[in-house]
């Protein structure tokens, strides 16, 4: 995996796009998984998305290879986040306006839920009630709490990619999973 | 009563499984006295099973696409040489048609004007040059195969092998006979072809003469 990762990597570099397709391939889930986790709507995560890895192709020249490859393209990715959150209105997540915003996309989901066997909406209403908690969180507790759960990443990858220290990244992780837990004190697993 | 701040973190730390032996007895004997710190840790560990199973993310469809139509254009110049490093075979085919093509052209010739070339296994053929014509006369036998290039024939004695005239005509007057397979060429394409199959005969000839 690593392997052909690196490979692909020295392809692109020689400006060669269909290696390059492959790593999206490769990541394009991670990637999106981070950049939904930190904004919480479908249509900007898949935008931000995109400009990471078009950003990842344009300065690939820049990209280190004693590093992993991945810790480069989600730094990139929660850098375009973060960025995107800065510049929203300051009340972005305050409740009123995420309730406002979520009234329309429940709907949507209504159709699609009463498809789903009971247990399954269960999960799915679990998912959606989690992911809206996480986007009260501060911008720099969801990034770690993103990557904390994206998969195995180690808190050095964590700090690697964010650029902080490992012990603020344990802090980030106990202080956002502690704010989440007070929030979610209603729901039994 | 108000808990020391230490178990708090202690259950940070078991949950990501980098706490200490001893961190570990003491968190456990004081969740066991302590029902608040209890409910918390139980609490805390939903929290980071609901995100754990929290995994169904994926990338909308036509993901990939949508980025590659957002890439800057690739130089044509890497395009056309990871082509070819893809594809060596079809390079090498490649490059030998275009050397062969030129050299098969240009003995193909296309006009009438160059000259009449015979090959008659060294049967005493008639050459007229004014009316670009080989004859072969009546009672004249070529003992194999009849070659004529640039000109028409016209067959009145006997042939034993095949006939092959390339860009020209061939008749065969009542008294003549051709005992092979007789052939016109007058295309390009026809040629190479003609090229090709005689290329493999004499390969074939070579081999079976290895054999001998």
């Amino acid at each position: 995996m690593d392997i052909t990762v690196k490979r692909l990597v020295r392809l692109v570099k020689k400006g060669d796009q269909k290696a390059f397709e492959e790593l999206v391939e490769i990541y394009k889930d991670k990637v999106y998984h981070i950049v939904y986790r930190m904004l919480g709507n479908v249509h900007e995560a898949e935008d931000i998305a995109q400009d990471a890895f078009v950003r990842a192709y344009i300065h690939i020249e820049k990209y280190n290879e004693a590093h992993k490859f991945s810790t480069w393209l989600y730094r990139i990715a929660t850098n375009l986040t973060i960025d995107r959150i800065r510049k929203k209105k300051p009340d972005y997540y305050l409740d009123a306006e995420v309730s406002g915003g979520e009234g329309l996309t429940l709907y949507s989901q209504v159709a699609v839920a009463e498809q789903l066997p009971e247990e399954k909406v269960e999960t799915f209403e679990l998912q959606e009630r989690i992911q809206s908690e996480i986007l009260q969180l501060p911008p720099k507790y969801r990034s770690a709490i993103a990557l904390k759960y994206l998969e195995e990443l180690s808190l050095k990858e964590i700090s690697d990619i964010l650029q902080i220290p490992v012990s603020t990244v344990k802090t980030r992780i106990h202080r956002g999973r502690e704010a989440l837990r007070k929030r979610l004190k209603d729901l039994d697993g | 009563m108000k808990c020391d701040k230490k178990y708090s973190s202690y259950m940070h730390k078991w949950i990501d499984e980098s706490i200490e032996p001893l961190e570990k007895i003491d968190l456990l004997q004081h969740i066991k006295a302590c029902s608040n710190c209890h409910k918390q840790f139980e609490e805390l560990k939903n929290v980071d099973r609901m995100l754990v199973s929290h995994h169904s993310i994926k990338a909308p469809n036509g993901f990939t696409s949508k980025v590659m139509e957002r890439l800057p254009r690739e130089k044509s110049t890497s395009k056309l040489r990871r082509w070819f490093k893809h594809h060596p075979l079809l390079t090498a085919a490649v490059v030998f048609l275009i050397l062969m093509s030129g050299s098969i052209y240009s003995e193909w010739g296309g006009n009438k004007d160059n000259p009449i070339s015979v090959t008659a296994n060294g049967a005493q053929v008639k050459i007229d040059e004014q009316s670009k014509r080989v004859i072969v006369p009546e009672g004249e036998t070529v003992k194999g195969d009849l070659v004529v290039r640039n000109g028409d024939v016209e067959i009145a004695g006997m042939v034993e092998g095949n006939v092959t005239v390339i860009n020209g005509k061939h008749y065969l007057a009542s008294a003549g006979h051709v005992a092979g397979e007789s052939e016109e060429i007058h295309q390009v394409t026809e040629w190479v072809w003609y090229r090709l199959k005689e290329g493999f005969m004499s390969i074939k000839n070579w081999f079976v003469s290895d054999h001998d």
